[in-house]
């Protein structure tokens, strides 16, 4: 049996409490590391949600304009209530709309709008903001005014 | 054996088991706690899928079975189905909203832990 010296007395208190305190920084990384990442995944929900808040007020102004008389490339397409904010899952989206140039022929009327939304902060979307895009084409017969008798979309993106 | 060292390697052996025996339990701890959490967060991911594939699920629904007024739809959760202990709320017999109008639809998730998830959308009839 090797003699122990007598200066080599508490190295074993301090070689155990090294390596308790290497575990216990080991355990806090993964703990960290699992705390963090389901605090991610409620971040990804938020995110969820919000582009779907966004989604529906998309199809919400898509059903509004297409109740409104006016019609043709030159008309107005979200008068008189646009900009408008919806709420949903906790987020407000606002949504603006505007007129693109559409070919319109007598007794076939066409009207396209392009449809951004984003999380309303009193001011227009922009491209850095913008969570849902869509172009829609009204189509709809008789001239004047004529009545919308079809939707179709044209794009629809997911932004962010 | 030296007289001096009497009773060193005692002490050192019941220490030697003390510090096993914290060392350990951290461990088992660390792993236990470990295994929970990424359980838990893989049922959240896995209900992040499943609500996704059902909105869109019922979006779709409202789209290809609205087609006239009076009309309703009915959503059933895509192929290959629901994963292992997730559900969904039931949604059949929906009334089509007007073509100016949307109808507010909300999509809820139970996890196998028994946590519900809920979100909202709408659906518009094409």
């Amino acid at each position: 049996m090797t003699r122990v010296r007598r200066d080599e007395r508490g190295v074993a208190l301090v070689l155990a409490l090294s390596f308790m305190v290497l575990i216990g920084v080991v355990t806090s990384a993964l703990l960290s590391s699992l705390i963090s990442s389901v605090n991610q995944r409620g971040v990804l929900d938020g995110v969820r949600n919000r582009q779907y808040a966004a989604d529906a007020a998309v199809e919400k102004e898509i059903a509004r304009v297409r109740a409104l008389g006016s019609g043709g490339a030159g008309s107005a397409p979200c008068a008189p209530a646009s900009p408008i904010a919806y709420p949903l899952n906790g987020v407000t989206i606002h949504v603006d709309c505007t007129n693109v140039p559409t070919l319109t022929r007598t007794g076939f009327e066409q009207r396209n709008v392009v449809f951004t939304s984003c999380i309303d902060t009193g001011a227009a979307c922009t491209t850095g903001n913008t969570i849902v895009r869509a172009q829609v084409n009204y189509e709809g017969q008789g001239g004047g005014t004529p009545t919308i008798t079809k939707t179709y979309i044209q794009s629809w993106t997911v932004t962010r | 054996m030296n007289r001096t060292e009497r009773g060193d390697t005692l002490i050192e052996i019941i220490f030697a088991i003390v510090v096993i025996g914290l060392v350990v339990s951290s461990i088992t701890a660390a792993i236990s706690t470990s295994v929970n959490g990424s359980t838990a967060h893989r049922q959240l991911v896995t209900g992040d899928t499943v609500m996704r594939n059902y909105a869109e699920a019922v979006k779709t629904a409202a789209r290809t079975q609205c087609t006239s007024s009076g009309a309703t739809w009915t959503a059933a959760y895509p192929a290959p189905g629901l994963p292992l202990g997730y559900s969904v709320n039931p949604l059949a017999g929906q009334a089509c909203p007007n073509v100016t109008a949307t109808a507010p639809v909300p999509i809820q998730v139970q996890l196998p832990n028994g946590t519900a998830k809920s979100m909202n959308i709408v659906v518009r009839t094409p």
